[in-house]
């Protein structure tokens, strides 16, 4: 019975986490070409936050308004030098190699959803180690699923609780996590 | 030496009553480990405890004063903030309670002072004491014996976290005057006063070791109770010093107050004490409106964290980082918002939350305080695990600066064993969301399912029971997901 | 147990001493020390505030207060000199072009190492290249190296002047005035425009085979009206009234000057240089990068901070008395 009850807690926070991702999953988008100018300073980034589309092509270009600022971007392999008062920037690929080199823009295509921080690389100050922006890739499927799982917990562990509870005195559904 | 009956799963009947309402495994580790009980046991225990992390703390004090500015170079942060915190917060509160406090410095001095010893055992007299103190051991004042101090003291403190958490000098002035405090008030005050009542990380550090895997309690209460007369375990003998926490082992419950320092495992005279392991939240006790605002602090500034330090915005680090910026008024509205939110607003949903859950259970006899107070525990499993969750992408992002800093731990160009030229990378920081989600959805779940335990305590009927952790159940549900917005969305 | 008690009391108190004595040991012994002898090992701490390289020992304790002075090196000539640089709280970049030292960059935390050879007697300028605050164009200093039996002559002192007073914003010239000041301008191109200020081995694009043409110095911007084809005083002003009423009404009608639309596109080009920057060429191709460089304004400067700046800068000509004809400048 026990076991039972685990297993239908389980199944109510796994179809809660599923279906938002799914209802999401049908928006269409994607493809586009995107052009955005990331301005660092200490100790954020201008935007803060951008949002696109999976499968978008990204066009990013950087520039610093005061010291020199770092720009690493994870989940893309992608950290930049950003030196103020040059157009330029240095760009690397870290699982390449430690060499930059400049460029002008950083081009990529979003191949994953999700939440990914871009943040400074490149001690920039006091905050440094808090300086950081926000790549969001829609549809974001670990945000909508963990929402999703949050509404299942919920209920899951109400119910099951509830249901246990009506007919066995002393049994703990769900399990101790031990 | 083991005297006592094997003890186990049987043993909980004999637990305090707040954990008797469900089977949960107790095992005992010195029965089980004899080694352990033979270390703790051992006199030179406390101070092999504590004498390394001493030396390790004057030289952080000394780096912080005369290392490199620059934060992420310097020991003092690296270690402290990022290392120590991590470990904390993650490791040592959840699986093995206070026992940071056995390995804290800041009370050392004071208590060197208070005993005159630092292994041995002076008997004699000092108040109700079996112990010979030195120092005045005047009382701890009856309006401050409670942990409102510490609340206060630490909402005050992080109201200012993005400056020591930066920069090595104010790292050193808030660690070097804790330090300094401890040991002035162990001139004044019984024991450890500072500890018990002053010390900001003690408070939360007591609220979140209910959770804790392990405990330290009496093997049976009922030796106790009945052949106990002389409670060594609080007034000492001359094989240990009475509890410098003032605890009674007999009737201690709960981890909150116990630093784990061992003195009562040695001058119990039945050898009725031992330290258990036991499931993850094994005290749900919250005691007095002090410990629930503990709990809405706590939550409160894992919240403002997550968006000052882990956030985006620029405009609320700017706030915060008074001491560059110097914008006072954004430092106001900074400041504003962290104390109401933790000292008003959390509290006053929660009441709410409390009063529709009596409504919802039906039952007058419950009074709505004793429902915010008791189920405000929901909000310690749920606090720790966001904490935990704010922690893991500080040590995933910046723990290469641990590799680099412990080569050049002044940031001098120093290069000890050969990595101070390691850079910073990140460690799988792109994963760091899907841990975050399972952290968060795992305290929402203990939150709830402690909710319900600590609600069958107060109501019979179980359906009762669980409709009246519904309103406080849906807090925890939008708290988390206020964090997963913020971690993840 | 007597024994373990003194023996916990002694380490305690061996602790208390060690900790500085060990890391004093360490750093001057080894860390210091491992030069060979006669070398003269010399720590530059950056400090962005105050825009120096300081011989001061900088840390938490005095970063806060202290307000730090540009460090002067004195050298013996023929000295062997080890510079250790670091930072104390931003990206700095050392540069001494003349007597081929980095650029060096220096990130905060890290300390580089430069190693040189006092060689020619004279005073050398050095520079942080890499833009680090307000005082940035002011982070420079001199190294004086004498020959031997002489005594050192004091260079002119440097440092920050960074407190102007802003303006109204809608006062258009003296708002240029003031971002002239405050953006550290004046630290190249002279007070009041007037120029001077040496850039070694500086050449103006273009003029490289030319040596006559070749400067040493950043360009002056007090004859800029002149460079813009704005022979009177009169058409000068209008030409900047002409700016000011255009932030108003982007579609206003040209003013009515001889030769609009050359002085227009002069006009284009400096806000194209002052928007974009310019890396100036060298005089000499295997000589050393010239230290100062025109930086892109782009992000940091808006349209209307541009137009002000060129309409200072046409406020700086000197009409009443007759200049000399200088080439235009940018």
């Amino acid at each position: 019975m026990k076991a039972r009850l685990v297993i239908l807690g389980i199944v109510i926070v796994l179809v809660c986490a599923l279906i938002p991702p799914l209802v999401a999953s049908s928006s269409s988008g994607g493809g586009e070409k995107k052009e955005f100018f990331i301005k660092a300073r200490q100790y954020a980034y201008d935007p803060p936050r951008i949002t696109v589309n999976k499968g978008d092509e990204l066009h990013i270009r950087l520039a610093s308004l005061d010291v020199v600022h770092g720009f690493f971007l994870e989940g893309h392999d992608i950290d930049a030098q950003i030196e103020p008062g040059v157009r330029q920037f240095k760009l690397r690929h870290p699982s390449e190699g430690k060499e930059f080199t400049d460029v002008n823009e950083v081009v990529f295509t979003v191949e994953h959803t999700g939440k990914f921080r871009y943040r400074c690389s490149h001690t920039c100050g006091t905050l440094h180690p808090f300086m950081q922006g926000e790549l969001i890739v829609c549809p974001n499927y670990p945000f909508l699923a963990a929402s999703g799982g949050t509404v299942g917990v919920l209920i899951s562990t109400l119910l099951v609780i509830f249901l246990a509870g009506k007919k066995h005195k002393d049994a703990m559904p769900g399990g101790d996590a031990q | 030496m083991g005297n006592q009956p094997a003890n186990s799963v049987d043993k909980a009947k004999d637990a305090p009553k707040d954990s008797g309402q469900v089977k949960r495994f107790r095992i005992d580790l010195f029965e089980k480990i004899p080694f352990l009980k033979k270390f703790c046991k051992w006199r030179s225990f406390q101070f092999l405890a504590v004498f390394p992390n001493l030396v390790i703390f004057l030289f952080f004090l000394y780096a912080g004063l005369f290392g490199s500015r620059v934060g992420n170079r310097n020991i003092i942060i690296i270690f402290v903030w990022i290392f120590w915190w991590f470990l904390l917060i993650t490791f040592m509160v959840p699986f093995a309670s206070r026992i940071w406090c056995v390995l804290c410095p800041f009370p050392f001095f004071g208590e060197w002072f208070q005993r005159r010893a630092l292994i041995k055992v002076r008997s004699g007299k000092t108040g109700g004491l079996r112990n010979k103190m030195f120092g005045l051991n005047k009382k701890w004042p009856k309006a401050l014996s409670n942990i409102w101090l510490q609340d206060i003291g630490f909402l005050a403190l992080c109201t200012f976290s993005a400056l020591f958490l930066t920069r090595p000098i104010i790292s050193v002035v808030v660690l070097g005057g804790l330090f300094l405090v401890a040991t002035v008030l162990a001139f004044f005050y019984r024991q450890r006063a500072f500890c018990m009542y002053v010390c900001p990380v003690s408070g939360f550090q007591g609220l979140y070791a209910m959770t804790s895997m392990i405990e330290l309690r009496a093997v049976d209460p009922q030796v106790c109770r009945k052949e106990c007369k002389t409670k060594n375990c609080l007034t000492g003998s001359e094989k240990g010093w009475g509890c410098p926490w003032y605890q009674y082992v007999g009737k201690m419950e709960r981890n909150n107050y116990c630093g784990l320092c061992m003195e009562c495992v040695k001058s119990c005279p039945n050898d009725n004490i031992s330290v258990f392991a036991r499931p993850f939240c094994g005290d749900t006790q919250v005691k007095g409106y002090d410990e629930s605002w503990k709990a809405f602090i706590m939550l409160a500034l894992a919240m403002v964290y997550a968006v000052t330090l882990l956030g985006p915005w620029g405009t609320i680090r700017d706030w915060a980082n008074i001491a560059e910026v110097r914008n006072w008024k954004g430092l106001g509205i900074y400041a504003g918002i962290i104390w109401f939110t933790a000292l008003i607003a959390i509290p006053a949903v929660w009441a709410l939350a409390s009063w529709l859950g009596k409504l919802l259970a039906g039952v007058r006899s419950i009074s709505t305080k004793e429902i915010f107070v008791k189920y405000s525990y929901m909000l310690v499993p749920l606090g720790l695990l966001a904490w935990i969750a704010f922690s893991f992408p500080l040590i995933m992002v910046n723990g290469s600066y641990i590799i680099s800093v412990i080569s050049d731990p002044l940031g001098w160009g120093w290069d000890l064993l050969g990595t101070a030229d390691v850079a910073w990378r990140p460690i799988l920081p792109e994963y760091t969301v899907y841990l975050q989600i399972l952290l968060l959805l795992f305290g929402l779940f203990f939150a709830l399912k402690r909710g319900y335990d600590i609600s069958l305590t107060l109501y019979q009927d179980k359906s009762q029971a669980v409709r009246s952790i519904i309103p406080t159940g849906v807090v925890c549900a939008v708290i988390i997901f206020a964090f997963l917005r913020l971690f993840t969305g | 147990m007597r024994l373990k008690e003194m023996l916990a009391t002694l380490s305690v108190l061996v602790s208390l001493i060690a900790i500085p004595v060990l890391v004093g040991w360490y750093h001057n012994g080894y860390v210091l020390g491992r030069h060979p002898a006669g070398t003269k090992v010399i720590t530059l701490y950056a400090v962005a505030e105050s825009g120096a390289w300081t011989l001061d020992k900088v840390d938490g304790t005095n970063y806060w207060w202290k307000d730090f002075k540009p460090a002067t090196i004195y050298l013996q000539e023929g000295d062997k000199v080890v510079l250790r640089l670091q930072s104390t709280d931003v990206h700095h970049r050392f540069y001494a072009p003349q007597l081929n030292i980095g650029p060096i960059e220096v990130e905060p935390g890290l300390v580089e190492e430069a190693q040189f050879e006092a060689e020619t007697p004279g005073t050398y300028r050095y520079y942080c290249t890499s833009i680090c605050g307000d005082c940035h164009f002011y982070m420079q200093g001199w190294i004086v190296i004498t020959a031997k039996g002489q005594s050192p002559q004091e260079p002119p002192p440097l440092g920050c002047v960074h407190e102007f007073e802003p303006p109204p914003e809608n006062d258009m010239v003296a708002w240029g005035r003031y971002l002239y000041q405050k953006n550290g301008c004046i630290t190249c191109h002279g007070e009041d425009g007037k120029g001077g200020i040496e850039n070694p081995n500086y050449a103006k694009e273009g003029d490289i085979e030319d040596p006559s043409y070749v400067k040493g110095s950043v360009p002056a911007h007090n004859t800029i009206a002149e460079s813009f084809f704005l022979e009177e005083k009169e058409d000068a002003e209008t030409f900047v009234e002409w700016l000011i009423d255009k932030q108003e009404e982007p579609n206003i009608p040209p003013p009515d000057i001889p030769r609009f639309f050359i002085v227009l596109r002069k006009c284009e080009d400096a806000i194209a240089i002052i928007h974009e920057g310019k890396n100036c060429a060298k005089a000499d191709p295997n000589g050393p990068e010239p230290p100062l460089q025109m930086p892109s304004w782009e992000v940091r400067l808006t349209d209307y901070d541009i137009d002000a700046i060129i309409a200072y800068i046409i406020t700086l000509y000197e009409w009443e008395e007759e200049e000399e004809w200088e080439e235009d400048q940018e």
